[in-house]
């Protein structure tokens, strides 16, 4: 990416002789929000922090707008930053918890009060500038913790899980307001969550992390349409996995038996593959068809709203979901039915025990 | 960015070679004297373990030992029976006049334990009150010298540690837990023998810690109630070999102050160990809250804690109430009269104002060393702030007359030439407390979500900036209760300004002791008098400068 606002190079942590990140690349363009997104201890916050400058990588390089961040330490980077803990100064109202950062700047006098007003406003906090935040609740907190880490106008923000503290409603509020604001000021932001959801919602572009590995980085659509890796598929959304072999001539056969043809491309590998199926991929069908199709037994019916989960059992033993619309006539429990899926929907990965395993197939 | 410019960025570095240097030149330097001296035969001259053969070829010597070992066991067993049931009572109920009935047993602890010593003799003595009360109603009960005197002394003197610590080790236990258990079938007492006593087990343990090194370095108590050399303990018996090898040649005091030194680390270590291996997780989510007991059971309660502490007291009672009786040779008269603060004060000198003036300077001194220090230990995990950690716990397992024998040994020459000087003394202060301040404001730390100093690095802050501004004004409400502890130990020190003191140094603990050994008893009591009531008035000072916080005192 050549017009990066932020780069991250070969970033290599290691705590002794365990491996946090395993050489990270990471480009984030101007006023974008990135998520890094992975599942716990994958490496998200050791990263954020080496962005931060708290951790110093063991290998790699740090740029910011063109700057090298090498030896610059955290208070020269003006960086702004938003905890999971909020990390509310307790003992400073809420006025002076915001004019924390622009004193350290020498903005003074009313040229101050004005910026932290303004900002207080923008994050609905106008009218509590003279309280404590003893007397904040988790939501008013993180706010203030918002503020203060936008009104020192930051090159970059970092936030690491910030709204994970929060019930479910009100994180749906904030992270549209936070993303609201990002966009009105141009904020270059990376964000840190292990919601899935809550990634696709806010995110320009999703970065999917594991075990110290960056997998994928792409829009949220992409990272679910089209999953660079099986973990990526797995992860976000989540999906029914299938044994099956790809011939030359590109065929595809399933352990459970179906079988179809793949658009011809040249270059695919032959052999042993995982295919992917999401639940809301698989369609019931009164018996097999043109497409391919899958029967199983209903173990269980889960009612979700617009949509039913089916719990099935396949003739090998295996179990998988299907989620189809509710209202239409359901099978009910015990019964046989025939599920079919457009091979459009399946996703190839490959299988074995190297390195590559897991990736897609092209 | 060069070595200097990031010093001058963050300079935690140069705070903790600060501390170790102080360490290492005023704890491990006299310790690695004494160890060296120790080493070397008194008779021979030859370096082995000479002395230590002879040592424990002694029949005093030994006694000494076993002394020590009788009386801080029977001391700690003394303190468990008075601190366990009221701290039960403390945690689980709340009853009339509670908070009243705590400040009372807090007050044990304002006073050096030889003062209750002192106490004791003048009810239980050879012509103590009380004895010679029930001598002439025919009653006659043996004087209190001895083992079980010491005992009683010192575990009068030292339970509210340990109530301090089993309280606050009982309020953490989940109540959740107990309920499960009777709600299992368990009956009560069953109940407090599988759930309570092991999880409270580290509390009682600390506890037990704490009260017999507390004993076992005690010098005032079995000086004054072992009648100087018959009843020899360790810690006296080092004092008095000190005294007797100045000019000399020095070896026997090192040895014995070695094996003080030896004996406090082995239980340290043991106890370590003791609570690492049966250390179980407390969730404390579910903290107990006091049932609060009314009508008569309230009463009895009260009652029952009152009197209990209030015999406790005892000692302190009859030291204050007798300054102001008149005395006639060696007894006191049942006639009220200030005489005994008049001779006090004739005869004072510079006791009072070097007590206040050494107290105060070394107490600026702890809580800036030991804030830093701290701080140092809860949040830099380098190889010098993990040596300032191990070395600032040292003078925990030191006895004060240890270590004021070590700095008679090696600051009496030069390049440190500090022996008769007031520095030595507000030194030994400093180093005494330091780890208990600094081990206090670690936890104070510990407490303290690391994200606000990264909040106030990420705004533009230099770390010590951050420190300054967003960690010390929230460490001052516990560093001011670190710093109300200090101030009772340090003024009312004896064990260690009793070897370093001169003339123009004396102390007011020192001026106490000495007549309460060998001199006038009504003022002896007046002495002591002044030094439970300039305690307990800086005490309410702090207190006062604390604001109406909760009476949380949990940093010993
Ligand atoms: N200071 C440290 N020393 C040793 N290991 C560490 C240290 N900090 C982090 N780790 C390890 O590095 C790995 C990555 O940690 P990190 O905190 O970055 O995970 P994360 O992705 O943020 O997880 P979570 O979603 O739980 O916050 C973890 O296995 C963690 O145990
Ligand atoms: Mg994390």
């Amino acid at each position: 990416m050549t017009d990066a606002h932020l780069k991250a190079t070969g970033i290599k942590v290691r705590f002794g002789d365990f491996t946090a990140l395993n050489g990270v690349d990471l480009a984030v363009r101007r006023g974008e929000l990135v998520t890094l997104l992975g599942p716990s201890g994958c490496g998200k916050t050791t990263l954020l922090r080496v962005i931060a400058g708290f951790q110093r990588q063991t290998e790699g390089r740090i740029e910011v707008g063109g700057r090298n961040l090498g030896d610059v330490p955290p208070e020269g980077r003006n960086f702004g930053m938003v905890f999971q803990s909020y990390a509310v100064f307790p003992h400073m109202s809420v006025a002076d918890n915001v004019a924390y950062g622009l004193a350290a700047r020498g903005v003074r006098g009313g040229d101050r009060a004005k910026r932290v007003q303004a900002a207080l406003e923008r994050v609905q906090l106008g009218a509590l500038a003279g309280r404590f935040p003893d007397a904040l609740s988790g939501g008013q907190k993180q706010r203030v913790g918002l503020a203060r880490a936008m009104v020192i106008e930051p090159d970059l923000l970092l936030m690491d899980e910030p709204l994970s503290n929060l019930d479910a409603l009100l994180r749906i509020e904030m992270r549209r307001e936070i993303r609201l604001m990002q966009r009105e000021l141009g904020i270059t932001t990376l964000y840190v969550t292990h919601d899935q959801e809550e990634a696709l919602a806010i995110s320009d572009r999703i970065a999917v992390m594991r075990q110290g590995e960056l997998l994928q980085i792409a829009p949220p659509e992409e990272v679910f349409e089209a999953p660079a890796h099986a973990f990526v598929a797995d992860f976000i959304g989540g999906c029914n996995w299938f044994d099956a072999t790809l011939a030359p001539g590109d065929a595809v056969t399933l352990a459970e038996g179906p079988s179809f043809v793949l658009p011809r491309r040249e270059g695919r590998p032959s052999g042993p593959v995982r295919l992917a199926l999401r639940n809301e991929d698989l369609r019931l069908c009164g018996a097999p068809g043109a497409l391919p199709c899958l029967a199983g037994q209903v173990l269980m019916r889960a009612y979700m709203g617009h949509r039913t989960r089916l719990h099935l059992r396949l003739p090998s033993g295996a179990t998988m979901d299907a989620d189809v619309p509710s209202g239409t006539a359901l099978p009910a429990e015990g019964a046989t039915v025939h599920l079919e899926f457009h091979p459009d929907r399946a996703r190839l990965f490959t299988c074995g025990a190297g390195p590559v395993d897991g990736w897609r197939i092209a | 960015m060069s070595a200097l410019a990031r010093l001058v960025r963050d300079p935690w570095p140069l705070v903790a070679l600060l501390v170790v240097a102080i360490m290492l030149v005023f704890v491990a330097w006299p310790l690695a004297e004494l160890a060296r001296q120790s080493l070397i035969g008194q008779e021979s001259g030859r370096f082995g373990v000479e002395n230590y053969v002879a040592f424990f070829e002694s029949r005093y010597f030994r006694r000494a030992l076993t002394n020590s070992l009788t009386v801080a066991a029977l001391g700690t067993a003394i303190s468990l029976l008075l601190a366990v049931p009221l701290a039960l009572a403390f945690a689980r109920y709340d009853f009339r006049a509670k908070r009243w009935i705590e400040v009372a047993i807090l007050m044990s602890m304002l006073s050096p334990p030889f003062v209750g010593a002192y106490a004791w003799i003048l009810m239980f003595g050879r012509s103590g009150m009380v004895r010679q009360a029930l001598a002439s109603i025919g009653i006659d009960i043996p004087p209190i010298y001895g083992t079980f005197g010491i005992a009683l002394a010192t575990a009068f003197s030292h339970y509210p540690v340990m109530f301090l610590v089993v309280r606050s080790g009982l309020s953490r236990v989940n109540v959740g837990l107990e309920e499960a258990a009777a709600s299992l079938g368990r009956g009560r007492l069953a109940v407090i023998g599988t759930v309570t006593l092991p999880l409270v087990l580290p509390a009682l343990v600390t506890g037990i810690l704490l009260v017999f090194l507390g004993i076992l370095a005690d010098f005032g108590t079995p000086s004054i109630l072992g009648e100087g050399e018959r009843f020899p303990v360790l810690a006296t018996l080092a004092f008095s070999l000190y005294l007797s090898e100045i000019g000399a040649e020095p070896g026997m005091a090192a040895t014995t102050a070695a094996i003080l030194v030896l004996l406090a680390m082995t239980l340290v270590i043991f106890a370590r160990w003791l609570a690492a291996r049966r250390t179980v997780s407390n969730d404390t989510s579910g903290t107990r809250i006091a049932t609060p007991l009314r009508g008569g059971r309230g009463a009895l309660m009260s009652f029952g804690t009152a009197t209990l502490v209030l015999l406790a007291n005892m000692p302190l009672i009859v030291v204050v109430g007798s300054s102001f009786l008149e005395v006639r040779g060696v007894v006191f008269q049942p006639a009220l009269t200030l005489a005994n603060y008049t001779n006090a004060f004739a005869a004072l000198g510079d006791a009072l104002w070097n007590s206040l003036r050494y107290a105060a300077i070394a107490l600026v001194m702890i809580l800036v060393l030991g804030s830093l220090a701290g701080y140092l230990i809860a949040r830099r995990s380098g190889l010098l702030s993990r040596l300032a950690d191990l070395l600032i716990m040292v003078p925990y397992v030191v006895p004060g007359t240890v270590l004021g024998i070590g700095y008679a040994s090696v600051f009496n020459q030069p390049p440190l030439m500090l022996t008769g000087t007031a520095g030595i003394i507000v030194v030994m202060y400093v180093i005494r407390r330091l780890p208990f301040v600094a081990r206090a404001s670690a936890s104070i730390v510990y407490q303290i979500d690391r994200g606000l100093e990264e909040a106030s690095q990420s705004l533009g802050v230099r770390p010590l900036g951050g420190f300054r501004r967003v960690m010390l004004p929230l460490m001052r409400p516990g560093l001011l209760a670190g710093a109300a502890i200090a101030w009772v130990e340090v003024f009312n020190e004896l064990s260690a300004s009793i070897v370093l003191y001169t003339g123009g140094t004396r102390t007011l603990p020192v001026a106490a002791y000495q007549q309460s050994l060998a001199g006038d008893v009504g003022m002896a009591a007046a002495y002591a008098t002044m030094l439970i009531a300039i305690t307990a008035g800086a005490l309410a000072l702090f207190i006062l400068l604390r604001g109406r916080g909760d009476g949380d005192v949990g940093v010993l």
